[in-house]
């Protein structure tokens, strides 16, 4: 394990101004699960490593009348079991549980999961057809922004040097809406997903799709929403012949590439497969909510 | 007399260390000063090496040494542990590369105060390369021109050739050719505690002691010592626990450097390898490109068997010189038939070198031989079952392996049971009945956990197809007659009746300390907890002993020590003839009493005759000893079974159950043999599935260097297992034993295949059946499925 | 280096170690608990778990600093007064242990877990040890160990 200096700033303020001055020559740890692997391979050398004594802020979740809040360093295993996220967004749910070990989902935050912007994050698909909002602190402020916007290529989040994610914020999905999350490895633990898929849909009266979401990972350089596909199925009465068009739609608009994992074909092919099956799946559980 | 303790599942004697955390490894010692060693390794393919500058590394604080090639004593050594009887292993390799040959060739190697140290050490290490051309894939490595690894002038480091008969006169009589060309995957061993974990020191005295993680401490100390130039006796090897070998300790690993640093520094170094040189630096089963060609009679009688095998060896000869010998032996000895050719050929390439990996060449030979014979059996309209029953050798028949009448066979209950079990007559071809398939419950599939409810889909079940199939498979005892197979044994009884087993056995895990203490406690008559043995293995403390390989070690070992007990026993009762006043042959010993059968006055404890041994009248201590081979190599069969779903969208495979019916002889230790056999599955079912490490054709790295992307299968991964024992005892085994701790995964793979095959109707070729594979077979793709079938007639 | 407080096993502890050193590595180079093994050092084979506060995490992937101020359960501390826990019984009797290399860390995978759900299921046992590799047993008797073990402590809460 090479060398580093530890930082241990008091709170989230101290930090903020200690990582604004160090600014690429240090390191934020959250849960050290990343961090600690890419440390020991060399792959990062960081001169300091930054660990944030008092995390008020930063951890547990609320929620209020639009939405839920999540802070960034609460761990996938929280956000796995977490009953309101079961309840309420049980594809997140479930992409948290399909992440890793239990012992890494023990200390693997879901900050740490959205900042190393991996093109197969788990957590993202799901945040993002939830049209999910991320909290962003510098040194000079606050901003917010859309996940969408916050993943700008493989490895690389939309964070200045010096600023951390201290959130993320989910509206509420309201009634008649089913989500659901596939992941395509080849085991069923330990797995970075080949491609993985969340997709939410309102299910209107009349049996019309009133809104549909869908996200794929691992099939471009960022985790991605496929608006065309997504305005392919709104309005239009739901038929397995509607998701098959928009599943058609989602493996033209992705961009995957060959790696250890999988051929770039097998990936767009599957990308089709996949956005059908979970389609289907996410209108059943929109069924399923507005009867119940 | 009844048996009382060869049959029953006794509890592991070292087993209530291991849940304490307690048993140390290799690497849970510590020596006052003990230092800590690490390897440079070359990030090219294949270079020239023209400077290396180690000023720097040198000058480092708390740096003790820094080796490169000039500073190893310039012996070429070849790391695998076991000679043929009269052949000398090819010896290529320095102990650091004169030229890098393969990604991770060591190239210097460090010893410091600690670990930041001897990895800061490593950084400052300048070393000038020049690049040169590489090859990855043998048949490429075989072509004119190719870029040559060794002095040798080509790249060939072994050739075998085996004939029976007249091939060509035999595909002439045959109804029917097949001919297939199948493709095997490189693969890694990959015990928990990895190999390649050292700690050696050299003493002021002169001796060299080696701490190593090993299947094999007396054949690490010949190895050492030859690579060294040190006198063998000098060198000590003692193996700790040992977590887990399967082959990849079949051989020295990283001995021959640690030492080399300890005699270096005068001071004790352990050198650990991390998960990442496991994959770049150490030994795997060996890919093999296999052309097999096979003559049949319509009623499927066999008439002409050719295999022409072409072996990846990697970049170092290690077990490649002989190991097209081992896949000539087990094609040869699976199937009767009186006409067969085989060729071998293994290949140097500039990948990490292949060695050792439970089956050594069987899982390689049986995947290709099963998937044929199921096609073959399709083709005649054949039950696969019946086909295996038809050409299989039995007992009296000649094994082709070792040339002699085979001992035993339990096949044909293995069969029996095996297909019932999974339900053979009601499942095998009911999906390819009117192309309608056996539609699949959808539960699950190997699209991951995550996934379960999405496959919940409606109209997605008519996606997922059921099937079943099977394999069957020869595998040995022991490595006679190509390889040595001595054990050493000694029974020493004390005076109180208890025993010590003084036996080089190298458990590595596998529980073979056990069975051994069983067995003597079943032969001299005392219960199980009056044996001792000592898990740890010291060559200075104990006779020669081949070590764990060829699933030898209950049959091979233990025969030298039940022969050892017998030893021992005889004396006892010898003695006790003459205290109680009883004809030896009058006498039998069982839970630590000797007793006359015909006189029940007349008894005596095991314990008053061994002091009465030691002192009283004899003054000498009652010992057996034994150092010799067993007498033969019993063949062991086995059939096993699968179910598999298999999601046609996605390409993914299920394995729903596995079958296991494997005869062992006789099963001394029934809930060892069962452990074997599970934990073999899950390699086998991972060969089968997810394991694969393919060097990238651009960088000649590995695509796999960790456990993330080397896909060793979960605890949620393993389908239901069942594994039945079937006993047909051997004749020279201890007891009726025969091996069993390869066996398990030989088969495994073709199964999975077959009952791919059964569910979906296509063959796979090649290792593993990944997603994506199965995807472009169904599709029908040029190069998914690379079979010709030649109908004569 | 940097001066660390920890308890583990109930006692504790104060070392001066390098903050960038492991709980691993400094449970077992200078607390001299080797129970604990290094497998991989990157969180796949779970050989390293140790229990923080009752939760089972690699030990090669948490900084020796991040461990003050918890619990830390090493497989060192289950046996008590000289007796065996259950789960160390059942994995014994159940012939669970091969070689031994994976069995702590499963084992105490297997606490967390009956700790949470003393009677689990077979699904919830294999979701709770994915991250425990084996190789030696295909898992088959270390699921029974953990269903028995789970038997013999309801039995025991029972009493």
């Amino acid at each position: 394990m090479p060398k580093f200096e530890l930082l241990e700033p008091a709170d989230t303020r101290e930090a903020l101004s200690l990582l604004s001055e160090l600014g690429e020559r240090a390191r934020l740890l959250a849960g050290g699960t990343d961090l600690m692997v890419n440390l020991r391979r060399g792959r990062i050398r960081p001169e300091y490593v930054v660990r944030i004594l008092s995390k008020e802020g930063l951890q547990g979740f609320s929620t209020g009348s639009t939405g839920l809040r999540i802070g960034a360093m609460a761990t996938i295993r929280e956000v796995a079991v977490h009953p309101a996220i079961k309840e309420r967004f049980p594809a997140l749910a479930r992409a948290a549980l399909s992440m890793a070990t239990p012992q890494v989902r023990n200390r693997a935050t879901i900050g740490g999961n959205l900042c190393n912007a991996s093109p197969a994050a788990d957590t993202a698909p799901p945040l993002l057809v939830h049209d999910a909002e991320v909290d962003i602190s510098g040194a000079a402020g606050s901003r917010t922004m859309p996940l969408r916007d916050f993943f700008q290529g493989p490895g690389a989040a939309a964070l200045q040097a010096g600023e951390i994610l201290t959130a993320i914020r989910v509206p509420d999905p309201g009634t008649g809406v089913g989500a659901a999350f596939i992941k395509l490895g080849v085991r069923k633990a330990q797995e970075i997903a080949i491609v993985s898929v969340a997709v939410l849909l309102r299910r209107g009266a009349a049996g019309q799709v009133d809104e549909a979401r869908i996200a794929l990972g691992a099939v471009a350089p960022t985790p991605l929403r496929v608006p065309a596909a997504e305005d392919e199925l709104r309005s239009r009465p739901f038929s397995l012949e509607l998701a098959a068009r928009a599943a058609g739609l989602a493996a033209s608009a992705v961009e995957p590439i060959d790696d250890v994992r999988a051929t770039a074909e097998y990936r767009r092919a599957m990308a089709g497969v996949l956005v059908e099956r979970a389609l289907v799946d996410a209108w059943e559980k929109a069924a399923e909510n507005c009867e119940g | 007399m009844a048996l009382s303790i060869v049959g029953k599942r006794a509890i592991r004697l070292e087993a209530p260390e291991k849940v304490t955390g307690s048993a140390a490894f290799v690497a849970d010692l510590k020596l006052p000063g003990l230092l800590v060693g690490k390897v440079l390794r070359s990030p090219h393919p294949h270079a020239r090496i023209l400077n290396i500058d180690t000023s720097r590394a040198r000058a480092l604080a708390g740096v003790k040494t820094v080796v490169t090639f000039t500073d190893t004593p310039g012996i070429k050594y070849n790391a695998a542990a076991h000679p043929a009887p009269g052949s000398v292993l090819l010896r290529d390799q320095y102990l650091l590369a004169d030229t890098a040959r393969y990604v991770g060739d060591p190239v210097a190697a460090v010893a410091a105060v600690d670990e930041d140290t001897a990895a800061e050490a490593l950084d400052l290490i300048r070393v000038d390369y020049q690049p040169l051309p590489f090859v990855l894939e043998a048949e490429a490595a075989m072509a004119p021109g190719a870029p040559l690894l060794h002095d040798s002038g080509r790249n060939i480091v072994g050739r075998v050739e085996f004939t029976l008969g007249d091939v060509e006169d035999g595909f002439r009589e045959a109804d029917h050719i097949f001919e297939h060309r199948y493709r095997t995957s490189k693969v890694f061993p990959c015990s928990v505690e990895p190999p390649g974990v050292t700690m050696a020191r050299a003493d002021w005295s002169g001796r060299l002691t080696v701490w190593s993680s090993t299947q094999m401490p007396h054949q690490i100390r010949r190895i050492v010592a030859g690579a060294l130039g040190v006198p063998q006796g000098k060198v000590r090897v003692i193996k700790p626990y040992v977590g887990g070998g399967f082959g990849s300790r079949l051989g020295a690993v990283n001995e021959p450097l640690c030492a080399l640093l300890a005699m270096r520094t005068q001071k004790p170094v352990r050198l650990a390898y991390s998960i990442e040189e496991t994959f770049l630096g150490t030994e795997s089963r060996h890919p093999i490109d296999l052309t097999l060609r096979t003559g049949v009679k319509a009623d499927g009688t066999l008439t002409a068997r050719r295999l022409d095998a072409i072996l990846n060896a990697g970049a170092y000869a290690t077990h490649s010189v002989s190991f097209a010998s081992p896949v000539g032996n087990w094609f040869r000895g699976m199937y009767k038939c009186p006409n067969y050719r085989y060729e071998g050929i293994a290949v140097y390439t500039n990948t990490s070198p292949s060695g050792a990996f439970r089956g050594y060449g069987n899982p390689q030979v049986n995947f290709a031989v099963e998937s044929q014979m199921d096609e073959i059996a399709e083709h005649l309209g054949l039950d696969p079952l019946t086909l295996r029953e038809k050409n299989h050798p039995c007992m009296g028949d000649i094994w082709e392996r070792t040339k002699w009448p085979i001992e035993s066979c339990g096949l044909e209950e293995a069969l029996s049971l095996g297909a019932a079990e999974i339900g053979w007559r009601e499942k095998r071809g009911k999906s390819r009945d009117g192309g309608k398939g056996r539609a699949g419950g959808g539960s699950s599939s190997g699209t991951g956990d995550a996934s379960s409810t999405g496959n919940a889909v409606r109209g997605g079940d008519a996606f997922r197809h059921r099937g079943v199939g099977m394999a069957y498979m020869l595998h040995c005892s022991c490595g006679r007659p190509a390889l040595h197979e001595l054990s050493t044994a000694m029974v020493k009884m004390n005076e109180d009746g208890s025993a010590n087993l003084l036996y080089a056995g190298a458990d590595s895990g596998q529980g073979s300390l056990t069975v051994m203490a069983q067995i003597v406690a079943e032969t001299v008559g005392i219960p199980l907890e009056q044996v001792q043995i000592d898990p740890v293995t010291d060559t200075d403390l104990t006779g020669f002993e081949v070590g764990s390989h060829a699933s030898r070690q209950i049959y091979a070992g233990g025969n030298a020590v039940r022969r050892a007990a017998l030893a021992a026993r005889h004396e006892i009762v010898a003695l006790a003839a003459d205290i109680v006043g009883a004809a030896p042959g009058d006498l039998e010993i069982a839970d630590g009493v000797i007793r006359s059968t015909s006189d029940e006055q007349k008894q005596v404890t095991v314990a008053e005759i061994c002091r009465e041994a030691l002192f009283g009248s004899r003054r000498r201590q009652i010992i057996g000893m034994v150092s010799e081979e067993p007498e033969g190599n019993p063949p062991v069969y086995a059939a096993q079974f699968a179910e598999v779903e298999v999601d046609t969208r996605t390409g993914a495979v299920e394995v729903l159950k596995l079958v296991a019916a494997h005869d062992v002889g006789v099963a001394i230790n029934p809930a060892n043999v069962e452990g074997q056999i599970e934990g073999a599955l899950q390699q086998g079912l991972g060969y089968a599935l997810t394991e694969e490490v393919v060097h990238q054709p651009a960088t000649g790295r590995p695509g796999a260097s960790n456990l993330g992307e080397y896909k060793v299968l979960t605890a949620k991964d393993m389908p239901e297992i069942k594994v039945i024992i079937v006993e047909a005892a051997s004749r020279t085994g201890p007891y009726g034993a025969k091996g069993v701790g390869e066996s398990g995964l030989v088969p495994t793979a073709a199964a999975i295949g077959n009952a791919i095959y059964d569910a979906v109707g296509v063959h796979l070729d090649s290792l593993p059946f990944t997603p994506s594979r199965v995807l472009a077979a169904l599709k029908g793709e040029a190069g998914a499925k690379g079979a010709v079938i030649t109908v004569k007639k | 280096m940097r001066k660390i407080a920890l308890n583990v096993n109930d006692e504790e502890y104060s070392v001066e170690a390098k903050p960038h050193h492991s709980l691993l590595h400094v449970l077992r180079e200078q607390l001299g608990l080797t129970g604990a093994k290094e497998g991989c050092g990157e969180g796949h084979c779970g050989a390293c778990t140790v229990l923080l506060d009752g939760r089972p995490v690699n030990s090669c992937l948490l900084l020796a600093v991040e461990a003050e101020g918890a619990r830390v359960t090493t497989i060192e501390g289950l046996a008590e007064g000289g007796r065996l826990h259950p789960i160390q019984e059942a994995f014994i009797n159940q012939g669970a242990v091969q070689c031994g290399y994976c069995t702590p860390g499963m084992i105490l995978s297997a606490k967390a877990l009956l700790d949470e759900i003393p009677d689990p299921g077979e699904k919830e046992i294999r979701e709770a040890i994915s991250g425990n590799l084996c190789r030696c047993t295909g898992y088959v008797k270390i699921v029974e160990a953990i269903r028995a073990a789970g038997k013999a402590l309801a039995a025991t809460r029972g009493a």
